[in-house]
């Protein structure tokens, strides 16, 4: 066989590639280094890709924020490993959670009310109030995504964009909620202007989501918010607003997840938005085959993990998890592959799983918050299988003990594939290990002295030292 | 005399000769620079014009870097202060700008022996634009298109290729 091309980059001389290659940001340099050894070779040997701006690639723990009659107390707790199994990759910095409602995560920023913050180099930048919905729209609540890849910008240039998604109202929802309207954190709920009760005919008979889409994005570089339009690309969900209000279900948080340069937002009827923020398109993916059919208070949680956007859902009747993983298939079509299912009774196990090796996992930034307690980040351990005595296979329910109330689903560890769970009761938080059929117990969950009774929304929190804010704290 | 415009011929590693102004090869290029300021005590007395061997570049080559130089280093032929465009925020219209990305948009082969050119001739501003190009063509490419593009045998053993793809899988 004839070799069809010379290999011209072998050329060039190593300082002359050197200085090619360090005009890539960390993204490109990560792709590069794999090309070949001698590649490899100039971008280590040269330290081009620099350890602080890589993508953070260790979980904290998880910022939880309760609900009940804690609104106030309760947000912003992270609920992680004891500080005194920390690895050398502990970062500790003095910063400290404010008392709000954390909304959500991307890659070490948090989006809180009115603000995005690093805890991590404990800076903060104000996120100015969004402009108002049209007055068609004026019952919608809001929700917001934060779109951070510390690996995409050259370190010049890091930047972060806030994507607000409005989300319809709850058909049913009583009108004089006063009280509600006055202890918002965040604006869950429609305010609604003094005549329109009901959407407008025309509106609900519009197809959900409109192609385009005109979404309110905040973008850090230019400090504003700003509309922007996006068109479908591919199929329509084939809803109409309408259909959306009649099956309304209320999902405390719907999560997003930021993968290679799209935001997957979990949407109505279990749909995933996948908005491309650099082409202006979204995509819309269909539920996983098995759960389109379900009905009733069950959703699916969308999460990252492992290998890219996962979704879950727990069945309270069988008390079963079932896992799915997004794929891209021959035809270019995203779609849902069933990648886990646990087996039944997965309640009944968890009453028997022990507690892991280091001790209970702790609820920090609740007591000591005239202290100034410092927040500090651990990695979570690797599974180990030979530690067999921490944890119990499922399945293995060598217990008749009843057992009420149920599980739900808190998140997924970002980079290993484990689905953190809770109980209904908030006594302990546990971890199910996707590859071992394994269930861990981390640790008392409830927040003592408190009136909490229930989980509103949980974030999976990856520290991460990149990120210039522009503010400091 | 100073009114007329002293010029030098280079030869090309292929042997045809490109006639440039002196005053413009030497704004331009380090290494030609030298090359004239070695000369000059011996040519000063004979009416003879200078030809300059360089080696390393082929006439496609050098007549390229040529056009490249007279646009950028020819005070006569740039509008304003030459590197006034550098300033110029992205998309603003500068004639250069114009010309530069024209200039780089080229197959591989051109921009590598652009690069290398660049490199000896040691012409930094068209270095710098040839390495970014060069860069442009790897950004947001995967590895395999990124072998295709260069040509680029992967040379890691199964072993290798698994540990370097799990350390950098992040990216992609």
């Amino acid at each position: 066989m004839e070799p069809q091309e010379e290999d011209r980059t072998r050329l060039l001389p190593d300082d002359v590639l050197a200085d090619v290659l360090s005009r890539l940001a960390p993204r490109g340099l990560a792709t590069s280094r794999c090309v070949c050894a001698a590649w490899r070779a100039v971008i280590d040997g040269r330290g081009l890709l620099r350890a602080d701006l890589l993508p953070p690639s260790s979980l904290a723990g998880l910022f939880i924020n309760y609900g009940g009659d804690c609104r106030f107390s309760c947000t912003g707790i992270l609920f992680s490993r004891p500080s005194s199994a920390t690895t050398s990759t502990e970062v500790t910095t003095s910063y400290r959670m404010p008392y709000t409602y954390v909304q959500d995560h991307c890659n070490g920023l948090l989006l809180l009310h009115g603000a995005v913050v690093n805890p991590a180099t404990g800076r903060r930048a104000p996120l100015p109030e969004c402009p108002p919905l049209p007055t068609a729209m004026e019952r919608f609540y809001r929700e917001m995504y934060l779109v951070f890849d510390p690996a995409a910008a050259t370190p010049s240039a890091e930047q972060y964009e806030v994507v607000s998604i409005p989300r319809p109202p709850d058909p049913d929802r009583d009108d004089d909620d006063e009280l509600e309207k006055k202890i918002i954190i965040r604006p869950r709920w429609p305010v609604r202007g003094p005549t329109t009760r009901r959407l407008e005919r025309s509106l609900l008979r519009s197809e959900w989501p409109p192609s385009p889409y005109v979404l309110d994005v905040f973008s850090s570089t230019t400090g504003r918010w700003e509309k922007r339009s996006f068109t479908r690309d591919g199929e329509a969900a084939g809803t109409t607003l309408a259909d959306l209000q009649l099956e309304y279900r209320w999902v405390p948080c719907r999560r997003s997840v930021y993968w290679r340069g799209a935001l997957y937002v979990h949407c109505e009827n279990d749909f995933v938005m996948r908005i491309s923020m650099s082409n202006n398109t979204y995509h819309i993916i269909k539920p996983p085959r098995e759960v389109s059919d379900r009905c009733g208070e069950i959703y699916l949680h969308l999460g990252r993990s492992e290998k890219g956007v996962y979704s879950a859902l727990y069945d309270s009747d069988e008390s079963k998890l079932q896992v799915w993983i997004l794929e891209e298939s021959s035809r270019g079509v995203m779609e849902w592959i069933l990648r886990h299912e646990s087996s039944p009774g997965l309640l009944q196990a968890s009453l028997n799983c022990r507690r892991q090796k280091h001790g209970p996992w702790i609820l920090r930034g609740l007591y000591n918050r005239q202290r100034k307690e410092p927040v500090q980040h651990s990695t979570f351990d690797e599974w180990n299988s030979d530690d067999d005595d921490s944890v119990l296979n499922v399945g293995d329910g060598s217990t008749n003990q009843y057992c009420s109330g149920c599980l739900d689903i808190l998140g997924f560890h970002p980079y290993k594939e484990i689905v953190f769970l809770h109980t209904s009761r908030l006594d302990r938080g546990l971890a199910y290990h996707l590859k071992t059929s394994k269930l861990e117990d981390l640790g008392d969950l409830y927040p003592p002295r408190s009136n909490a009774s229930r989980i509103d929304s949980c974030v999976p929190y990856t520290p991460c030292l990149a990120g210039e804010l522009p503010e400091s704290l | 005399m100073a009114s007329e415009k002293k010029v030098v011929f280079l030869r090309s590693s292929d042997g045809e000769a490109f006639e440039v102004s002196e005053e413009v090869i030497s704004a331009a290029s380090v290494t030609i620079k030298g090359m004239i300021d070695e000369e000059s005590p011996s040519r000063a007395d004979t009416a003879a014009t200078t030809t300059l061997a360089i080696p390393n570049v082929t006439a496609a080559t050098l007549s390229r870097v040529l056009h490249y130089v007279n646009k950028h280093f020819d005070a006569a032929a740039v509008v304003g202060r030459p590197d006034d465009y550098i300033f110029c925020a992205p998309g603003d219209e500068h004639p250069l700008a114009r010309f530069d990305d024209d200039f780089v948009d080229v197959d591989n082969d051109t921009l590598i022996d652009l690069v290398h050119a660049a490199e000896y001739l040691h012409i930094k501003k068209l270095f710098d634009l040839t390495c970014k190009a060069v860069a442009d063509k790897l950004k947001g490419r995967t590895i395999d298109q990124i072998r295709e593009t260069f040509g680029i045998v992967n040379d890691y053993t199964v072993e290798e290729e698994v540990e370097v793809y799990r350390e950098n899988s992040w990216a992609f």
